[in-house]
């Protein structure tokens, strides 16, 4: 008998060496992620306890909750040379985990790069005629491309409101 | 052989496995995904490009840096420069970096996200500072593509590259009209 245990033991210490160990991940209710195995995308997991084994799986979870971002006293030129001040404030929040887990090397940092960048890109596109009398205009065009380029990563755009623009002075 | 000398030899073996597994050097498991490669080392040599799965290595031999290949974006705001004609001029661009070799990016800089973006501030002042601001949209695309050209010519030497290129910010100052220079 106690032969056998020892055989199992041997079998145990084979196998743990090719396989890894059974773990238990746990994902609180606000986490997503997505179980490899063998370094491929599996499934997509949701809250709760997942058994993997260490060897040849692995999951990796993102925080599906709002990332909200503020920005203050950004500068732009405008397309005719007067200088711009505009801040925002906007919440974006994680749609799909897949998409957002590959659209960059740090997800959480990818709403406030389109943000900016479609905030400038409009701004800058804009003379301080269009800044002073249709600033509902620049943002709703604001919000449209930015939405389009969140949901290209995987989120959506919970909120967007652009709390100060201003014209500073002229070049 | 009885079955008794067997599962005595069976017992003994054991015994030495478990004890032997003891001595033998921890390895850890490194673990690459679809959006990662590996870098792979045998004694400090190059050893090959490992792809998604999982792989032993950490002792003394075997050694694998981990390189993420997703897209890495950034901004450039604000950059002011004098254009081919000397005016005054400001240009923002965004842009995504990735790693398109990473035998290159691992051992050709020590931070390759910094020095890539160094490396694209050089490319942009170069490309600007030979060229008129032109400030359509049209104009735009230009200067985006000639950034990226550029960039990437100096990028790939280490590894890098960089795309999607939008040019979010541009302004020149106009001359002022001088003249006209007439022979003495």
């Amino acid at each position: 008998m106690a032969a056998f245990a020892w055989l199992m033991v041997t079998i145990n210490y084979v196998l743990r060496s090719r396989l890894g160990r059974p773990a238990k991940v746990t994902l609180l209710e606000y986490q997503r992620g997505i179980r490899y195995r063998r370094g491929l995308a599996r499934d997509e997991v949701g809250p709760g306890q997942h058994w993997s084994w260490t060897g040849f799986e692995k999951t990796i979870f993102l925080d599906t909750r709002p990332i909200a971002l503020s920005y203050q006293n950004q500068v732009v030129t405008l397309s005719d040379g007067f200088t711009a001040i505009y801040g925002f404030s906007a919440s974006v929040e994680v749609r799909s985990v897949r998409k957002a887990l590959y659209s960059s090397q740090a997800y959480s940092q990818m709403p406030a790069f389109v943000l900016l960048s479609c905030m400038r890109t409009v701004l800058s596109e804009s003379d301080s005629k269009r800044v002073r009398i249709s600033q509902q205009n620049i943002s709703n065009e604001i919000t449209e491309r930015a939405r389009t380029r969140l949901d290209a990563a995987g989120f959506v755009l919970a909120s967007f409101r652009m709390g100060q623009l201003g014209i500073a002075a002229s070049n | 052989m009885d079955a008794e000398a067997l599962w005595t030899a069976v017992f003994f073996l054991g015994l030495f496995a478990v004890i032997g597994m003891r001595f033998v050097p921890k390895k850890n498991r490194v673990f690459i995904t679809d959006y990662q490669k590996g870098v792979r080392f045998i004694k400090g040599s190059f050893a090959g490009i490992l792809g998604p799965g999982s792989y032993l290595s950490g002792n003394s031999e075997v050694e694998i840096t981990v390189v993420d290949m997703r897209p890495f974006p950034f901004l450039i705001e604000r950059f002011f420069y004098q254009d081919g004609l000397q005016a005054p001029s400001v240009i923002s661009i965004s842009a995504e970096l990735s790693v398109s070799d990473s035998y290159r990016a691992v051992t050709g800089v020590k931070d390759r996200i910094a020095d890539s973006i160094a490396i694209v501030r050089d490319a942009l002042h170069s490309c600007t500072s030979r060229m008129s601001a032109e400030l359509t949209s049209k104009g735009r695309y230009a200067m985006a593509d000639k950034v990226t050209v550029t960039a990437n010519a100096e990028l790939n030497k280490i590894g890098m590259a960089i795309a999607n290129v939008e040019v979010t910010e541009l302004w020149s100052r106009p001359m002022p009209a001088y003249p006209s220079l007439r022979a003495n």
